[in-house]
C-alpha cells in the first residue's frame, strides 16, 4: 500500500472504532443510567473519545515519518551514479539520516513547501511527543484533530511525491 | 503575561462568548436553557487563563455543552468543541480563505487551500476530511448538528 493508502486506512479504522462504540453505548444507555455509577460511565465515554482521537493522531505520525525518511531517502539516490565517491557519500548520508534531528531535515523542505506549512509540520510533531510524554503540570502545545493531522500530512507527502517525479 | 499573549487570549474568549450568544440567540423559544461554567486551560503558548464553557439544557437536563479546548490550534485560531456525554464535534475558528498551503514546484509557486467554503471569519465545522468543506456555524447548521449528536440519545 502506499503512504495515502496507510493515512487513509488509520482514519477509517478510526471512524469505525467510534461507529462501534457509538452503536454500542445507544444500546447500553439506558442501562448506563439505571446503575449507580451512570456518572463514571459518562466520564470514561469522555476519555474513551479523546484516547482514540489521540491515538489515531500517532498512528498518523507514524505512517508519516517512516514516509518521509523514505522519500527523503529517494531525493538522495535521485542521481544514479553508482561506484562514484559521491554515490559512496550519498549512501552514507541516507544510512545516517534518521538520527539527524527531524526539525532540521524539515528545514530543508522550506526550498519547496512555504515556511509556515513546515512549521505546522514541526508543530504536529511537537504535539505527537507531547502526546506520548504528557506532563500534565504543563500546558498543552498546538493542537490538532486527526482529521486535519491527515489532512496536512497527507497533502506534506503528495507535494514532496509530486517534487520528486517531475 | 506578555501583551501579545494578552490581546491573544482576549480575541479567543471574544470569539468564544460571541458563539455562545450566537448559539443562545438561535436556541431561543426552543425551551433550552443555558448556563456558564468557569474552566482553566493550560496551553504552553499562554499559560493558564480562565474561560466559560456553556451547558446547554432541555427539560433541566444536561444534553450537551460547548468546550472551549484552546486557541493554540495548528491552521486555526481556536477550537471549540460541541460535546454530548457519547459524541463531539469540532468548531474550528478560521480567517477569511482558511489555512493555505504554498508549494515552489519547478519554479512554479502555487497555493492550495486546505478547506472549501471559508468566505469570511469565523467558526466553522469541517464535515469529511475528504471532501475538506468547511460550513461557517449559523443558525441552520448548528441546530442540525446539535440535533445529530444529541437526538439518539436518552441521556
Amino acid at each position: 500500500m502506499g503512504y495515502l493508502e496507510d493515512l487513509k486506512e488509520v482514519i477509517e479504522i478510526h471512524e469505525f472504532e467510534i461507529d462501534l462504540y457509538k452503536d454500542f453505548s445507544r444500546k447500553k444507555q439506558t442501562e448506563y443510567f439505571s446503575e449507580g455509577f451512570g456518572k463514571n460511565k459518562q466520564y470514561y465515554s469522555k476519555e474513551f473519545l479523546r484516547k482514540t482521537e489521540e491515538y489515531t493522531v500517532l498512528q498518523l505520525w507514524t505512517i508519516f515519518e517512516r514516509n518521509f525518511f523514505e522519500l527523503t531517502k529517494q531525493y538522495i539516490f535521485a542521481n544514479n551514479d553508482e561506484g562514484t565517491l559521491k554515490y559512496a557519500i550519498e549512501e552514507k548520508t541516507a544510512e545516517k539520516l534518521e538520527r539527524w534531528p527531524l526539525d532540521e531535515i524539515l528545514d530543508l523542505y522550506k526550498t519547496i513547501i512555504d515556511s509556515n506549512t513546515v512549521g505546522m509540520i514541526k508543530q504536529i510533531k511537537r504535539y505527537r511527543d507531547w502526546l506520548v510524554h504528557k506532563n500534565p503540570k504543563k500546558g498543552t502545545p498546538g493542537k490538532i484533530t486527526h482529521k486535519d493531522a491527515y489532512i496536512y500530512l497527507s497533502n506534506f507527502l503528495r507535494f514532496i511525491t509530486t517534487d520528486l517525479l517531475r | 503575561m506578555e501583551n501579545n499573549i494578552k490581546e491573544e487570549i482576549e480575541i479567543y474568549t471574544n470569539n468564544v462568548e460571541n458563539l455562545y450568544k450566537a448559539v443562545q440567540i438561535w436556541l431561543e423559544k426552543k425551551g433550552y436553557r443555558f448556563e456558564l461554567e468557569t474552566l482553566e486551560l493550560n496551553e504552553e503558548k499562554t499559560g493558564k487563563y480562565k474561560i466559560d464553557k456553556l451547558l446547554i439544557y432541555k427539560q433541566n437536563k444536561n444534553i450537551a455543552e460547548l468546550v472551549p479546548i484552546g486557541l493554540d490550534i495548528i491552521g486555526a485560531n481556536g477550537r471549540v468543541d460541541l460535546m454530548t456525554h457519547y459524541d463531539s464535534r469540532e468548531f474550528l475558528c478560521f480567517k477569511n480563505g482558511g489555512p493555505v498551503i504554498t508549494t515552489k514546484i519547478e519554479g512554479h509557486k502555487r497555493e492550495h487551500k486546505i478547506f472549501n467554503g471559508i468566505k469570511e471569519d469565523g467558526w466553522y465545522w469541517v464535515e469529511s476530511f475528504t471532501l475538506k468543506k468547511a460550513y461557517k456555524i449559523d443558525r441552520e447548521v448548528f441546530s442540525s448538528i446539535l440535533d445529530e449528536v444529541t437526538s439518539t440519545w436518552v441521556i
